[in-house]
This record gives structure tokens, C-alpha cells and sequence, in this order.
């Protein structure tokens, strides 16, 4: 059953006692109390399953005040995997962001199945495209702006590698908006649909946006792309060298020191069959024209 | 004592498969709790359980787990050579403690074991020396205010953490097994006169088996914190079933040695509780010896322990194990320093946590 499918009071009740639900490949438990995040995961993970509790857990999350004297003085979140707080709490009224960061940090250090880059990834008939980037670059406006045309969401910035298949596994979550991009996405997209909006995060203001189209099966990785959003400048595609393409795929991943050789080579495999670029932007819409341009060929059913 | 899967599966490692998906999810969280999934998936393989023959979702967490031992493994092998080189050079013997030392002898308790330090013992009397060659190697202390300093320096059996410039690896430089103002300190000239040459290597040692045995219980039941208590326990059952099965003159020197050194308690409740929890087998003979030295409180700590050595998860916590781990936290700053020293120290600690500048390590 989808969670779409339960209305907000039922899901409130379940979510107080924790609920089993689907993300990519994880079965995740989440328990909360805080209104706010619990309106905002019945919004945003409308589309995701639930499952029931007969299902292996990956991880049991909890996100709720602390249980001490604080909760009145200066209201905190506290959020911790099975009884255990990896990340610091925040204010309360950032709960929904330390529940998507915390969940991150749950696969970023625990799901070692996979070969783990900070990069958005997004598909099209299983061809998929890895954008990583520094934060700020623009990778998460860049995959919302493609996810709107035409091109499926498997992640804003967990690309999950297997190294049993060399695939990408998908774990379409609610792409995670800053600042100025924002206003950027609403104005393109008018019926972009996002939650609410936090201000004076460590991150700036953020705000959810739900995917439009999510991506259900596993991809080859097809294109390597740098994003780079620049002010008032052309948009300028240009190959980039795979050698440095490696060295910067390396600095984008989490956990490629436990791997040794077997990264080495599953690395070289998808640089061998992949074209690599580095996109200048500041025209989202000519970028992605510019996108769909090159990748046709390769993208047709 | 409450009733502990992940234990029971220690033990009995082909209870595993015969569980359900749901009770294998318990064990993985309670192993998780006190970094055991590697061990427990290492012990799997050893008990010839096939991993592949499990439900998909734990052969995932289990291979998971298993890179990231095998990765530490890689690690602290190659820290040890970095460090025997270093050593060689300066003619200086290299002795290891704790896990670099299982792993650098291949003990079986080295199997899957996770890492955060390497441990070395130094002769107190080349310590500044081997300071100087160590901060060569580019190992250097973090900056420490005067009184942090005056607290290892002074009164611990350490010296403050080294960390690589490079690498961030962290090395524990010992000198001693227990504090400088604990009651009964061990001395450190008898454990380096027996040390044991680590085979095909020129000049580096694991401490002598039953001292191995006996350093790994002292730090257990001198320890305050007991996160790792259970995965401390399993060395602590490893290191006795090898011995016992390789070395026949284990089980007769492990008693008057114990004596020798001071540790006849950390003896007791080592053999005690690892019999009791992980169901080690123990002569009956040694079991009987140690016993002339049972600790006046004995039901007491009996009580504190069997709850505390047990995975920090709500699976396995009963109505005391809060107060049983705080109890035992409160012990072992009494063992540390005698009070006059004590209660000083921590008032100075809480007031410095006040200010948010506490070093975690003191």
C-alpha cells in the first residue's frame, strides 16, 4: 500500500509507533511525534510504499524532542538510529531537515553494499546520467530542472553503485532545494510541488521539492557531467578528461577507501563506456536542451 | 540476566540460520550496538554457515559489514609495517597491545574486528625517546591546555594520543597497564621482560599470552565505559579458547602469573563472565584458583556486570542496566585516582564541560 493511500490522521497514529517505509532499496522505520514532520513525509513520500512489519528493517529512525527538562527551555529535535545519536539536534522547528540529513548519513555509513558519490543521478530508459558537484554548484536545481523534462529522479545526491552489478540503484527521495534555486525551480516549473520551507538552516533556507517522475530500476551509468551554474554566462558543454573525471569521482565518494582494487575497476568500466563533460550554465532550460541533445541518441527505447 | 540473542549466537554461531528474518534483524541491530556484526559474520563463515545461503537483506548488512572489517584490517596492517620500519630503523623494539596485536599475530580474535587506535607499550625509561622518533614518523600530539598535559603525563598510564599528520591514524602510547594512581598497578618491567616475538618479524611483540589474556580483562573491568564491553568480552573468550587449544602450558601459568602482576580480580571476573555470557570453557582447576580471590561484593557486581557487558540496545536492557552501567561508570573513576586526587579532577572537568572545551579523552 502507498502511503498516499492513508490519510494524515491514520498516519499520524502509525508514525507515533513507528512505520515501516520503503526508500530505494531500504526498508526504513521512522518514528515521530513533531507535527511538522510528519505533514511533511505524508506530503513528500505520498508515492512510496508502506510496508509491513514483517519486513526486515534497515534502519529504525527516530526523530522526536529530547525527553528531558529542554524540550520546554529551547525546543530541540533529537534525531538517532536505534538508540544512538550519530549527528547533533537542532533547533525544533528544523526537525524535517535533520530527519533527510540523518537518513543520509544512516546510508552514507551503514549501506556499504554499494559504492556511495555525493551526486544527483537521474535516468532515462535505464541510461542514467551522474551529476556530482560541489554544494552550491547547482546539481540539485540542474536534475529537478531534467526531472521535469522527461528524464526520472534516482537520487539528488545519493548515487548508490553496486559493485555486484555496476549499476546505480535508485532511492528517489524529495529533492533537497536551497536558497536562490528555490525561486528558480517555482518560476520555471509553476507547478512544482514542494513542502514547507525552513529558514536559517546551516544550509540557508531549504525546501523539499516532491519529484515529479521517480526511477524504480537499477541503470547503467551512461554520462558524467559536471554541473557549474555561473551568472550570465553561455552555455559551454565541453569534454572533460577522464582521468580527471576519476580523480574528482573519488573526492565525491564517501566510502571508496573500503573497496581498494574493486573500486579502481568498476570505476574504469564506467569511465570506459561513459562520456564525461563539464557543463557551464546560466540558461536552465538551453542546459538541458543541451543535455537532451547529446544524450539522444543513446536514450531512445 | 535478561535474555540476549546476539550472546546466545556468539556461542552457538548454528543458531543463526535457524532463526526468523525478523529475529536475525534483532541480532544485527544488537551486534551493531557494540560494533560485533563484523565478529558475529566472521564466526558465521568460521561455523561454515553460508552467507549466501541467508535471506538477501542480511547477506547485505553482513557483506557490508565485512568490507568495512576487512578495510580496518588492510589499515592497521599497514600502520604496523609503517610503525616496524620506523622502529627498526632507531633499533627499538616495537611491542603492541590490543587489537594491532591480534592482528598483527593473526590471532583469531583479530577476525573482524573494527579499529579506532593502535596501541603500543613503550619502557618508560626510552619513552621521550621514542616520543622523538615517533613525532619523526610525523605521529604528534594535539595542542592541550597545561592541566589536560599534567593528567597524562602525571598520573596515566598513557601518554596524550598521537595522531598522523597525514593519515589522522592515532597511536595510544602506553607505559603501563593501568593508571600511575590506580592501587594496584601491574609492573611494567615484568611484562616487558616475558614479551613474545611476533613470528617472521625482526623486533616486534605481542605481550606473552597470558599477559595478552590478562591486559585484555584489566582493561575491561577497570573500564567505565561499557559500549564495547561485549566485543572487549569476545576477545577475552578468543584469546582463552586459542591458548588453551595451542599453547598446553597456558591454564597452569594464567593463575600465579595474575598473582605475579597484581590482576587477580580482572582474572576472576574475566574467566566468570566469559563463562557465564559467551559460554567460554575454563578447567575446572583454574576456575577453583581463581576463586581465592573473590572480590568481597561478588553478587553485587555480579548483578552490575551481567547487565552491563550486555549490547547497549533495548533489546536486551532490563529495568537496572541504566543504573548497573552508571554504577560501574562511578566504579571505575574510583579505581582510576583515589578520591583526594578524584574529586578534585572532576569538578574541574565539570566546570570545563561547562565552558564546552572538554578534551573526550580525559
Amino acid at each position: 500500500m502507498k502511503l498516499i493511500n492513508v490519510s494524515e490522521n491514520n498516519f499520524s497514529k502509525q508514525i507515533k509507533k513507528g512505520i515501516n517505509l520503503k526508500i530505494g532499496p531500504f526498508c526504513i522505520n521512522i518514528t515521530s511525534s513533531i507535527p511538522e514532520v510528519i505533514a511533511n513525509i505524508h506530503h513528500l513520500y505520498a508515492e512510496h510504499a508502506i510496508l509491513d512489519n514483517n519486513e526486515f528493517v534497515d534502519f529504525y529512525i527516530d526523530i522526536n524532542p529530547p525527553t528531558n527538562i529542554r524540550r520546554w527551555l529551547r525546543p530541540q529535535a533529537l534525531f538517532s538510529v536505534d538508540g544512538h545519536q550519530p549527528i547533533e539536534p537542532l533547533p525544533l522547528e528544523h526537525a524535517y531537515p535533520l530527519f533527510e540529513w540523518g537518513m543520509n548519513w544512516c546510508i552514507a555509513n551503514r549501506a556499504h553494499q554499494y559504492l556511495i558519490f555525493h551526486a544527483a543521478i537521474i535516468e532515462k530508459n535505464s541510461k542514467a546520467i551522474l551529476l556530482p558537484g560541489e554544494p552550491g554548484a547547482g546539481k540539485s536545481t540542474f536534475c529537478t530542472a531534467l526531472a521535469h523534462n522527461g528524464w526520472s529522479l534516482m537520487s539528488d545526491e545519493l548515487a548508490l553503485l553496486s559493485l555486484a552489478d555496476g549499476k546505480v540503484h535508485p532511492i528517489p527521495k524529495p529533492i533537497s532545494l536551497k536558497n536562490e534555486s528555490i525561486k528558480v525551480i517555482a518560476e520555471l516549473f509553476p507547478n512544482a510541488d514542494f513542502g514547507k520551507t525552513f529558514i536559517n538552516t546551516s544550509k540557508g533556507t531549504i525546501s523539499h521539492l516532491k519529484a515529479p517522475t521517480t526511477s524504480q530500476n537499477p541503470a547503467q551509468i551512461k554520462w558524467i557531467i559536471f554541473p557549474k551554474y555561473q551568472a550570465k554566462t553561455d552555455t559551454q558543454l565541453i569534454n572533460k578528461n577522464k582521468g580527471e573525471t576519476y580523480a574528482l569521482l573519488l573526492n565525491n565518494a564517501f566510502n571508496h577507501n573500503l573497496f581498494g582494487k574493486t573500486c579502481f575497476d568498476t570505476l574504469n568500466q564506467i569511465l570506459e563506456v561513459s562520456d564525461t563533460f563539464q557543463l557551464t550554465y546560466s540558461n536552465t532550460t538551453e542546459a538541458v536542451n543541451e543535455i537532451n541533445k547529446i544524450t539522444a541518441d543513446k536514450t531512445q527505447s | 540476566m535478561k535474555h540476549c540473542l546476539l550472546t546466545n549466537v556468539l556461542s552457538k554461531p548454528e543458531l543463526f540460520p535457524k532463526l526468523s528474518i525478523k529475529e536475525m534483524e534483532t541480532v544485527i541491530r544488537q551486534a551493531n550496538s557494540c560494533d560485533l556484526l563484523a565478529s558475529l559474520t566472521h564466526r558465521l563463515k568460521y561455523n561454515n554457515i553460508e552467507i549466501s545461503t541467508l535471506p538477501r537483506k542480511v547477506q547485505q548488512h553482513l557483506q557490508a559489514i565485512q568490507t568495512v572489517a576487512n578495510a580496518h584490517e588492510k589499515f592497521i596492517q599497514w600502520e604496523v609495517k609503517i610503525l616496524e620500519t620506523l622502529f627498526n630503523q632507531h633499533n627499538m623494539p616495537l611491542i603492541l597491545l590490543k587489537g594491532a596485536a591480534y592482528t598483527a599475530a593473526e590471532l583469531p580474535s583479530s577476525k573482524g574486528r573494527l579499529y579506532s587506535d593502535i596501541d603500543l607499550l613503550i619502557d618508560k625509561n626510552i619513552l621521550a625517546e621514542s616520543e622523538l622518533i615517533l613525532k619523526r614518523g610525523l605521529w604528534i600530539a594535539k595542542e592541550m591546555d597545561p592541566y589536560d598535559e599534567k593528567y597524562y603525563r602525571k598520573w596515566m598510564h598513557e601518554i596524550p594520543p598521537l595522531y598522523h599528520v597525514s593519515r589522522r591514524s592515532v597511536l595510544d602510547v602506553h607505559h603501563a597497564l593501568l593508571p600511575e594512581t590506580c592501587k594496584l598497578r601491574p609492573d611494567s618491567d615484568k611484562l616487558l621482560e616475558n614479551v613474545t616475538l611476533i613470528p617472521e618479524t625482526k623486533n616486534t611483540y605481542t605481550l606473552s599470552p597470558v599477559d595478552m589474556v590478562l591486559h585484555s580483562m584489566t582493561h575491561l573491568f577497570h573500564e567505565g565505559e561499557l559500549e564495547h564491553g561485549l566485543r572487549d568480552l569476545l576477545d577475552i573468550n578468543l584469546l582463552l579458547t586459542h591458548y588453551s587449544q595451542t599453547d598446553n602450558t597456558f591454564w597452569e601459568t594464567l593463575v600465579p602469573r595474575a598473582q605475579e602482576l597484581n590482576l587477580q580480580f580482572p582474572l576472576y571476573y574475566g574467566l566468570k563472565y566469559s563463562a557465564a555470557i559467551l559460554n567460554t570453557s575454563i578447567p575446572s582447576y583454574v576456575i577453583a584458583a581463581s576463586k581465592q580471590n573473590t572480590p568481597t561484593l561478588a553478587k553485587l557486581m555480579d548483578f552490575l556486570f551481567l547487565r552491563a557487558l550486555l549490547p547497549n540496545h533495548k533489546t536486551c536492557d532490563s529495568a537496572f542496566t541504566g543504573l548497573a552501567r552508571w554504577t560501574l561508570y562511578v566504579r571505575s573513576h574510583y579505581l582510576r585516582m583515589p578520591l583526594h586526587l578524584l574529586i578534585p579532577h572532576l569538578m574541574r572537568k565539570g566546570n570545563k564541560r561547562r565552558n564546552g572545551k572538554l578534551d573526550a579523552n580525559n
